[in-house]
């Protein structure tokens, strides 16, 4: 009977383990610090709240100042506030409703698809507040206007700089060779887009010879798997004459695998304005190209609208898109594409 | 050594048995698990194609019954007496008031919009505009992003001829949320995913809010491809192939992150390169399938755990019941002393394999009859247990105490060489058994004779030291009794 004994306390050991493993896993995250807003002016001017997914970053910080200048030519007070990244969206939803108590007059937020953020967009539009999407737009949701890239056109564009270097590079239309894409993550729809739209062009226009590799590469936001992706490329298809990042880390990550093992004759086509794009654009030796957003504009026109908005205004298109623009070395140094690149 | 052999064996036999029961019990379960697994597969294959077939029928339908509502308007045009552009798009404009279509608008052969701007902008910006006015028929767009409404639409445009010459083109932007519409199952719970795919770029779009995307999402096949576990790769390209070799329609399995999925396609006639995709969970179609299938192994399981704990416990009592029977088999069962056999055996198994000095003793109530004839049985059997009680007592920590027959007892003292020890022992035992209160008759007076030997310098069998022991007390009873003697 010992033995019966023994075994019934050996399970309910297992079972008060596996209860301590589980309270374990249980314990709660560390505390999350994110920006705030300040507190409002009272001056009788319109109160615009901003609330953006990311700062500190040259995008997200151009963005802002798009919407600063906007906000002193119409004469408003601008609140900016956001989360310093994409990996607590839920703070966004916290900011919208935190501005929604702040009695604001408009509010501009860059969304993110999740719960919390269709609840937070409900309750603004409950409250009647002009809603105004910038940078992403969501779809299926309510809102006032969205200025956003549109990221399947930018991905044709994408997808048309890269046929216009092969071309370059000498590629003839019966040559056999093939493009790699390495992207993000799998789970954002702008670089769904952008993949979309890239594949769209590529199928409409490129030779039927020349082929996206089937293996679409997934860094997951690391930078050095990224580049350790592009070796992979190249190690594993002779002909490769291409390779697309389709957003800033997967370009770099390009980038960099390129001039290390200085593949001058691959074509590179990625997004946004890199220290690692500039010095392969500008140079002489590869052909590069890069996407660039025109950001600024999001911040300028969302704050406009907003303004229009407060006053009773309509809006005449529900979703603007604010462009994108190819830099390469034939454009690079023209006054308007180095205005571009600085967010201007 | 021979009754420990034994239970080893039976132990031995008890854990084969219940190691093949637990292998065959194993076995039922997989096969089970494995049959109950195939006909998910095989069910999910035939609902995905199914359900399919059925949305891709309402999908075909809804677009058939909007390009012949926009023929419908361009044919009026075509036949009605009015030239001026503007006039055609007040029509138009009437029409779209009471249909699904978002916007509307005509296209003058000289490429000028009659709609709203930003229609036109969108025309211009897909390069949609001049394909409407090149093309001798109806053509249907592939989705794109309404600048006007923000939502995902296809544009149909329907070229419109008078007197046998092109007049222009009528446009209608249709939301691709009617279509969604069409292409849902209230009853698939959102659990089902379905998609507009484009055979030649591999696009997909999200047709339905579904566990895996929000409608009107994008993505892409090669990247969806290249999520799939290894062995599924070979057979999705496969399956696109087809779809871009225009085979109508197609279900394929495949695993992403250990998940099985189930996807059937078919071909939308309106569309051209256009398919419909539905894709479908093991977890999620066959919800109720799989439910069942996660119970019946779960209830397997318990079922398998009660059994193989009921094995152990009724294997602990038969052991312990065992055990009891050898118990009493070598137990006196008056004094509660092992018996003559018993006592035999341990003491020979310690001479054989202790090495330890040892003594050994026996004592013999002194006039045992006396006390059975004066004081009846039972005070004589008092008195023995009084004896076995005592004895037990000053020797069960250093020894072993058994009742050899009638009023004999033996003693063997393990790793004791000391002869003081002993007559000590003995000394307070003599005093112990002075006397005893029986029953009826009161205090009544008592001794023992005893006789030891020692091992090994007596003797170094058991048979040796029963003889030399028995010499000692045969001396002390000589000697009038009630005494101890060691083998001289």
């Amino acid at each position: 009977m010992k033995k019966g004994c023994s075994f019934v306390l050996i399970m309910a050991m297992l079972t008060l383990l596996t209860g301590c493993a589980l309270l374990q896993e249980q314990q709660p995250e560390e505390e999350y610090v994110y920006e705030q807003f300040s507190p409002k002016a009272e001056n009788g001017q319109p109160d615009i709240y901003l609330i953006t997914k990311g700062y500190g970053s040259f995008y997200w910080d151009t963005l802002r100042e798009g919407a600063k200048s906007s906000a002193e030519n119409y004469g408003c007070n601008l609140y900016v506030a956001g989360t310093p990244s994409e990996s607590h969206l839920e703070s966004l939803a916290e900011l919208m409703l935190d501005a929604v108590e702040a009695d604001a007059d408009a509010i501009i937020v860059s969304p993110a698809d999740i719960p919390q953020i269709a609840e937070a967009v409900d309750q603004v539009k409950k409250a009647g507040i002009p809603l105004i999407f910038v940078d992403t737009i969501l779809n299926g949701k309510e809102f006032d206007v969205c200025y956003a890239t549109d990221n399947m056109q930018a991905g044709r564009l994408a997808a048309k700089e890269m046929l216009k270097l092969l071309h370059q590079n000498g590629r003839k239309d019966t040559d056999a060779l093939s493009v790699g894409i390495d992207i993000g993550v799998a789970e954002s729809q702008t670089i769904l887009e952008r993949l979309a739209g890239f594949q769209e062009y590529w199928s409409d226009y490129a030779p039927k010879s020349w082929k996206v590799i089937e293996d679409i590469k997934i860094n997951n936001g690391d930078i050095e798997l990224a580049e350790k992706q592009g070796y992979e490329f190249m190690d594993s298809n002779r002909d490769l004459a291409g390779l697309v990042g389709l957003n800033n880390g997967s370009t770099v990550g390009m980038a960099r695998s390129v001039m290390q093992r200085s593949r001058t004759d691959l074509a590179l086509v990625g997004f946004d304005y890199s220290e690692e794009m500039k010095q392969l654009i500008t140079g002489e030796e590869y052909r590069a190209a890069s996407i660039v957003q025109r950001q600024r504009a999001m911040g300028y026109y969302g704050v406009e609208q907003a303004v229009k908005l407060i006053a009773g205004g309509r809006v005449e298109y529900r979703y603007v898109d604010t462009g994108v623009q190819q830099v390469d070395h034939d454009n690079v140094n023209s006054l308007y594409i180095q205005e571009v690149i600085n967010g201007q | 050594m021979a009754i420990l052999g034994r239970k080893k064996s039976s132990k031995r036999t008890y854990g084969i048995i219940l190691i093949f029961y637990l292998i065959v019990c194993v076995l039922i379960l997989t096969s089970g698990f494995i049959d109950a697994r195939s006909m998910v597969e095989a069910y999910n294959a035939s609902q995905a194609k199914l359900v399919s077939g059925l949305l891709v029928e309402n999908v075909n339908v809804a677009l058939d019954n909007a390009v012949a509502q926009v023929e419908e308007v361009s044919y009026a045009i075509a036949e009605g007496r009015e030239e001026d552009p503007e006039v055609v798009y007040e029509i138009l404009k009437t029409y779209a008031d009471r249909s699904d279509v978002h916007s509307t608008g005509f296209i003058a052969n000289d490429l000028n919009v009659y709609g709203q701007a930003g229609d036109q902008q969108d025309m211009v910006k897909l390069g949609y505009l001049k394909q409407a006015v090149a093309a001798q028929e109806t053509i249907v767009t592939d989705p794109f992003r309404s600048r006007i409404s923000a939502a995902i639409v296809i544009t149909i445009f329907v070229p419109v001829y008078k007197n046998g010459e092109r007049f222009g083109t009528v446009y209608a932007n249709f939301p691709l949320d009617k279509l969604q519409e069409y292409a849902n199952m209230s009853n698939l719970g959102g659990q089902a995913g379905i998609y507009l795919i484009n055979c030649n770029s591999l696009n997909c779009i999200a047709c339905s809010d579904s566990a895996y995307a929000v409608a009107g999402t994008w993505n892409n096949l090669a990247l969806r491809q290249s999520q799939m576990e290894f062995d599924s790769r070979n057979d999705y390209q496969f399956y696109i192939a087809k779809m871009q070799n225009g085979i109508k329609g197609d279900t394929i399995q495949y695993r992403i992150d250990g998940v099985d999925y189930t996807q059937g396609y078919e071909r939308i006639d309106k569309m051209k390169g256009w398919y419909l995709a539905v894709e479908l969970s093991d977890t999620a179609m066959s919800g109720s399938f799989n439910r069942f299938q996660d119970r019946l192994l779960a209830y397997g399981g318990l079922l398998l755990l009660a059994t193989v704990v009921a094995g152990i416990v009724l294997i602990v009592m038969e052991i312990a019941q065992k055990k009891n029977f050898e118990k009493l088999s070598s137990i006196d069962a008056m004094t509660g002393l092992y018996n003559k056999k018993t006592f035999t055996a341990l003491v020979e198994d310690q001479l054989t394999y202790g090495k330890d000095p040892g003594v050994l003793i026996f004592v013999d109530v002194d006039n045992f009859k006396i006390y059975n004839d004066k004081y009846g049985h039972l005070n004589g059997d008092a008195v023995l247990k009084k004896f076995a009680r005592e004895l037990l007592e000053e020797f069960s920590q250093t020894g072993i105490v058994g009742r050899y027959g009638g009023d004999e007892f033996t003693v063997y003292l393990k790793s004791v060489s000391s002869r003081e020890y002993v007559d000590h022992a003995m000394e307070r035992l003599e005093k112990k058994l002075s006397t005893i209160e029986l029953e009826e008759f009161g205090e009544v007076a008592l001794s023992f004779s005893a006789g030891g030997a020692r091992y090994p310098q007596d003797g170094s069998t058991y048979v040796e030291l029963c003889k030399y022991a028995d010499e000692a007390l045969y001396k002390v009873k000589a000697d009038g009794k009630g005494k101890y003697y060691w083998y001289q």
